[in-house]
């Protein structure tokens, strides 16, 4: 009986639609394969730049390495840099699991009581409004040299924009589904967990987007202010001798780890989010 | 006043058990809106009563009331004065043991679900409570012709097909009244036209108590057995018209001179 209503352009309809969008999806597919031509010609045209300028130019290597000296560095240290950057990717993740948890707790707490978010909101602003590098002296005095005050810093910087995500998504429900949902009887629970927490997540996958990054700068910045270990010590260590070769060595493996940290944000949204525009288009 | 009554010709005469037998009972609803502006009369004093197994068509100018009404019907507004009853119950109370389907203009899905999961969400919601069952999930698509759409996105189907899931949802835990703001009202014209017939076949199966909204004029004639025609703001009960043409009826129905003659009395009142 399928479809026995149906006029034969509702069924062109039904049939053509959903390859139509596969269609587009292969698009989009295949424009990011060709999206990625242009953008490694230009990463190799700026390494090759770089080289030739310091090589013309003839500048000194206590002030601009070749990349190319600077790469053969990196392969060489890569054991040990790579265990420093083990501590300091522990520290930034430690600090965004903190700032997520607290973020999305205290959007959800603010979201459902206006009288919390009126007055716990502006606090989390003050403290968002103070320039986090200029608590990491006080904290390091504080926590130490381990990996406690790496953490609180990834955590402080983390949680604003989750917060302040979570509460715009948890408002951002469809008026006509919660109408839906209040013609059906549902509690403020079947509304939360059905409803406003799904609609949340693209939200929190843009705050998560940039988070990711912030924990590291986080995590490095308190490095600096003294720490045992952690690729920011060896930047800071580094810049102290002069040695430019390694400290553009440890930069470059900070630039790689955040692209393989933004490539593995990205792939979670699109598994997680593959019904939201965002990632749809 | 004209609304005294509400010319319901099948229950005149009958009016002491009106209330008694009487599916849906409007009495007197009124709504006025609270605005910073000052106060806004939405509706004033619009009593229908409504059959069960009927289908019924609110009319009207756009501001007229129409949503407002279905909205308090459905509980979901409080109305200023007057009350509804559903089956001798308040809408709060047919929410609780879902007796009320709502269709919306637009679809309202939830886009991480598939079809099948959004027709599946009211048996989820209210504590799992009123488990009634119309049918299968897989009839109820069928029914609605989406048969091979259960685990499709609501992304990768039109906005026609969205609107019949919308309608299936509504329909699947077998309320007692289903409530339609307009379903077609997002829809262009051609698909708009199909949908017309296309829900005239779904209610024929089920025959449910249907309380609908629309602007439009031939979707009024050919969908309802009465049609209550609105004045603008604030919206009373200008005329409820019974449609008397025969079921079922197919789109040849749009070409009689019964359906013109509707559709002339009410473009006629629609203007006055």
């Amino acid at each position: 009986m399928a479809g026995t209503g149906l006029t034969a352009a509702t069924r062109q309809a039904v049939i053509e639609t959903p390859l139509a969008r596969r269609g587009g999806i292969r698009t989009t597919a295949g424009s990011t394969v060709r999206g990625f031509g242009p953008s490694a010609f230009g990463l190799v045209a700026f390494f090759v730049v770089w080289e030739l300028l310091v090589r013309v130019t003839g500048t000194p290597t206590f002030v601009v390495p070749t990349p190319s000296a600077s790469f053969a560095r990196l392969w060489e240290n890569l054991g040990s840099y790579s265990y420093e950057l083990l501590f300091t990717l522990a520290a930034a993740g430690a600090g965004l699991a903190i700032g997520l948890t607290i973020g999305v707790t205290g959007g959800v707490i603010m979201a459902n009581w206006r009288i919390l978010e009126r007055s716990v909101f502006p606090l989390a602003v003050i403290l968002k409004l103070v320039p986090f590098v200029a608590i990491a002296p006080l904290l390091r005095i504080w926590l130490g040299y381990e990996l406690a005050p790496k953490i609180v810093l990834a955590a402080l910087i983390t949680f604003f924009p989750v917060l302040v995500n979570c509460i715009t998504g948890l408002k951002a429900a469809d008026p006509l589904a919660l109408e839906f949902f209040h013609s059906l009887g549902a509690n403020r629970w079947e509304v939360f967990t059905r409803l406003r927490w799904p609609t949340t997540l693209p939200y929190l996958f843009a705050a998560l987007k940039v988070c990711v990054n912030l924990a590291m700068i986080g995590a490095i910045v308190g490095e600096f202010f003294g720490a045992e270990y952690g690729i920011g010590k060896i930047i800071n260590r580094t810049s102290l001798s002069l040695d430019m070769r390694s400290m553009f060595a440890a930069i470059m493996l900070l630039a790689l780890t955040g692209v393989t940290l933004t490539i593995l944000t990205n792939v979670a949204e699109r598994r997680v989010l593959f019904w939201h525009e965002s990632v749809r288009t | 006043m004209p609304v005294t009554g509400i010319g319901v010709p099948v229950s005149a005469g009958v009016t002491p058990s009106r209330y008694a037998r009487a599916h849906v009972v409007i009495d007197g609803v009124a709504k006025t809106f609270e605005t910073r502006t000052g106060s806004v009369e939405a509706l004033r004093q619009v009593s229908l009563d409504i059959q069960e197994h009927e289908f019924v068509t609110l009319i009207g100018p756009s501001g007229c009331g129409k949503s407002t009404l279905l909205r308090i019907v459905g509980g979901l507004i409080a109305p200023s004065g007057g009350r509804v009853e559903i089956r001798g119950r308040s809408p709060q109370d047919a929410q609780r043991t879902k007796d009320i389907g709502f269709v919306f203009q637009q679809p309202a899905l939830l886009p991480w679900r598939t079809v099948a999961d959004n027709i599946e969400l009211p048996f989820s919601l209210n504590r799992g409570s009123g488990t009634d069952r119309l049918c299968t999930t897989e009839e109820i698509l069928t029914l609605v012709g989406l048969g091979p759409f259960a685990r499709a996105h609501p992304y990768q189907l039109s906005g026609g097909m969205q609107q019949r899931v919308a309608i299936a949802r509504a329909l699947i835990f077998d309320p007692a009244l289903l409530l339609m703001d307009e379903p077609f009202g997002a829809l262009d014209e051609i698909t708009r036209d199909g949908m017309r017939y296309e829900l005239l076949r779904i209610w024929s199966g089920s025959r449910k108590t249907v309380l609908f909204v629309t602007h439009s004029i031939p979707e009024a004639i050919v969908l309802s057995d009465r049609v209550v025609v609105m004045s603008a703001r604030p919206g009373e009960v200008r005329e409820v018209i019974e449609i008397a043409l025969p079921r079922p009826r197919g789109m040849e129905v749009e070409s009689t001179s019964e359906f013109l003659r509707y559709a002339e009395r009410l473009r006629h009142l629609l203007r006055a």
